[in-house]
């Protein structure tokens, strides 16, 4: 959940020249049996790591050091599952940077210290260009600024993106946004005494249901 | 950390400016659910009336807790269920359940363990509410409209249909909501889809106008919204139904999809144990009434469908927005916004060719069961067209009703024997092969037509292929053995 916090980060990238990539294949349904945290990293793009019969995949684009993820529209779209970032957190990744990032993804990403980015169209085209180009980027959180890098082909690009204030905030300090929450409980107080909030289990339970 | 806890009163005033303009129907439920206005220094602080819990996304949040030293702050508003790793297999003599592997057994005995520790009500596998927590959450009455409820899985969605505001959220979340009872939370965009028309066509379900409705918006085209469901056919659709619809709105990219309560909302929730009876809930409802949308209510976006307009449709690629209506071929190129190389693979995966006929594909299993199709009206569309009939040899049909209680009366009504003597097979409720994660599975290379709601690669099992459709046409499809439309055994 916390972790340590960063602002500046430097990391070979795996490219994923694809849009709608689902929580389903960052970590298949199969695995989400497991409760223990250290079981879990096999799970990462297991099926396109893995063939079947559990052989790496000659056409997996992973390769170990990597911890830049870029990718194309709707990233981490389906399930909630936010196993789904902790193996990817797991594998080393500390950045994604995507054309756009399913809204769940997105906060799973930042309550564990992952910098969701989005790139703007020239950047992915760029990046996706040449499947042979190996890319270096580096993210800046506090300027919101990230550098792609490659040389083969000689390939430079600034660029800047944007976070909400809140989220460069939890990511530099490694927090997620529990502590916020906890200083505001207090305030419910005034919020419960409103008779319109009144709804619980209570009223299931006292009409003679079992507990 | 200092600068965000200036939470002082002042940001606990609403925003009166709002009062003015003509507000939707998710500006009222926010506005009732905010407990700290969202400012430039962080998101809204909002209210979860009610948090469910299941074995999958919950064990991580508790141990949080446990390593924070924090209480669970409202066990009288949390409610927990197991679903996704439960077997469907039935017990033995002695009433032992046949888990998959040690780790679902591990799961779900940790979720009743933490809810024990914690004083939350739990409904396991012992227990005869147990089941789909999208399902049994408004079977109990527990869908209260103009709440905010929130559980650890995508679909929560679901139950947006009793106008709450019901939304998925990630292990951190899930600490964050037991801990707190809160969320902090940027306010969604409105969206809207407003359906037309004065009847459905033969043959078309929910689960079609869901499909249709994906297909319109496209797989991210409602992205971080929220998407209101309203138009004239709306009273033309039961609670089941419009949980069907709502359910499938996170297939758009949306949080949730929302209907305003009306007339049949509450003649549901009437019969429910969860709400209060008499004058009490009178009262309810006169305020529940208020929460519609205003004439001229501004939405950043409309997409409107005439039901009266569609067809049976199915999906075809491993997006659930790739869906075409029963007598279309696959088209030769991908819709707008859909990526040319994505979609080709997305064929290639479901050994499908663009041009040709998706009906006639032949098929090894059909599933009917999930939050998406396995409530009561589903298992009885499906029925209905078995009736006195045998499926396909070549197929293997599952049946799961999404819940206990489900299962129960469609036993009653003497359905359990109308699938068994068609061939198909009567399971236990849980999530079953639609999360494939309880040893149901879809094995490599074999295509599954199934009610449930993502069709993306490997999801019911490493190379396994889904078609996703409404129980009407899996039942149809199960007789054939090929992808059929259900017009044609009507």
């Amino acid at each position: 959940m916390s972790q340590q916090g960063w602002t500046h980060w430097t990391g070979r990238a795996v490219v994923l020249a694809r849009d709608n990539i689902d929580t389903d294949q960052i970590y298949p349904g199969r695995f989400l049996a497991l409760t223990n945290r250290a079981d879990m990293a096999p799970a990462f793009f297991a099926d396109w790591r893995f063939d079947v019969d559990g052989r790496p995949r000659a056409d997996s684009p992973f390769r170990e050091g990597q911890s830049v993820l870029v990718a194309g529209e709707n990233f981490g779209c389906g399930s909630s599952r936010e196993h789904a970032v902790w193996v990817m957190q797991d594998f080393g990744i500390r950045a994604v940077l995507a054309r756009s990032f399913a809204p769940i993804f997105r906060q799973n990403a930042i309550a564990n210290g992952i910098a969701p980015v989005q790139i703007p169209a020239d950047v992915w085209q760029e990046l996706t260009q040449d499947p042979t180009a190996r890319f270096e980027i580096t993210v800046d959180l506090l300027a919101g600024q990230a550098l792609a890098f490659s040389t083969q082909p000689l390939v430079l690009k600034l660029f800047q993106f944007s976070l909400d204030p809140f989220d460069v905030h939890c990511l530099r300090n490694g927090v997620d946004p529990l502590g916020f929450l906890l200083s505001s409980v207090d305030l419910q107080k005034a919020f419960l005494q409103n008779k319109s909030n009144r709804h619980s289990l209570q009223v299931y339970f006292s009409k003679g249901e079992s507990t | 950390m200092t600068q965000f806890l200036r939470v002082g009163s002042a940001l606990l005033k609403k925003d009166n400016s709002t009062l003015s303009r003509p507000r939707t129907l998710l500006d009222k439920i926010w506005e009732k659910a905010t407990v700290v206005s969202e400012c430039a220094d962080h998101p809204a602080v909002i209210f979860v009336d009610l948090h469910v819990l299941h074995e999958v996304t919950s064990s991580q949040a508790f141990a949080a807790l446990q390593k924070r030293g924090l209480p669970v702050l409202h066990p009288e508003r949390t409610l927990a269920l197991t679903d996704h790793a439960v077997p469907t297999a039935s017990p033995d003599s002695r009433g032992r359940w046949p888990f998959a592997s040690e780790q679902t057994r591990h799961a779900v005995e940790t979720l009743q363990r933490n809810s024990q520790a914690n004083g939350i009500k739990c409904f396991a596998l012992d227990d005869d509410r147990q089941g789909i927590v999208h399902a049994v959450v408004p079977e109990l009455g527990l869908t209260w409209p103009a709440t905010v409820i929130a559980c650890g899985d995508s679909h929560t969605s679901t139950q947006g249909a009793y106008g709450a505001l019901a939304f998925g959220i990630g292990s951190s979340e899930v600490a964050a909501v037991l801990a707190t009872q809160t969320l902090l939370m940027k306010k969604p965009r409105a969206l809207r889809v407003e359906l037309t028309g004065s009847h459905k066509p033969l043959g078309v379900t929910a689960k079609d106008i869901a499909l249709a409705v994906l297909a319109e918006i496209g797989v991210g085209g409602a992205q971080g919204g929220v998407i209101e469901f309203c138009g004239d056919a709306i009273p033309l659709l039961s609670m089941d139904e419009r949980m069907t619809l709502c359910n499938q709105s996170v297939e758009a990219g949306a949080r949730t999809g929302l209907i305003a309560p009306d007339a049949i909302t509450f003649a549901d929730l009437q019969q429910r144990t969860g709400v209060p009876v008499g004058t009490e809930f009178a009262e309810l409802c006169a305020q529940w009434s208020a929460f519609k949308s205003d004439e001229g209510a501004v939405y950043e976006r409309t997409w409107t469908i005439n039901i009266e307009k569609l067809s049976p449709r199915a999906t075809y690629g491993t997006l659930p927005a790739l869906s075409l209506a029963l007598d279309e071929n696959i088209p030769a190129h991908p819709p707008a916004g859909c990526d040319e190389q994505q979609w080709r693979a997305g064929l290639e995966y479901m050994a499908m060719e663009a041009g040709k006929p998706l009906r006639g594909t032949r098929v090894q299993h059909v599933f009917i069961g999930s939050c998406t199709n396995g409530r009561l009206s589903d298992l009885r569309l499906a029925a209905e067209l078995l009736r006195g009939k045998k499926i396909s040899p070549d197929v293997k049909m599952w049946v799961v009703p999404a819940s206990r209680s489900i299962k129960r009366a469609a036993e009653a009504e003497g359905l359990d024997q109308v699938f068994k003597s068609a061939g198909a097979l009567w399971r236990e409720s849980g999530c079953s092969l639609c999360v494939a994660m309880n040893g149901d599975f879809i094995p490599a290379g074999e295509l599954c037509v199934s009610t449930s709601n993502r069709n993306f690669a490997h999801r019911q099992g490493p190379l396994s292929r889904t078609i996703l459709v409404s129980p009407l046409t899996a039942a149809a499809t199960a007789l054939t053995g090929q992808l059929t439309d259900p017009r044609e055994v009507l």
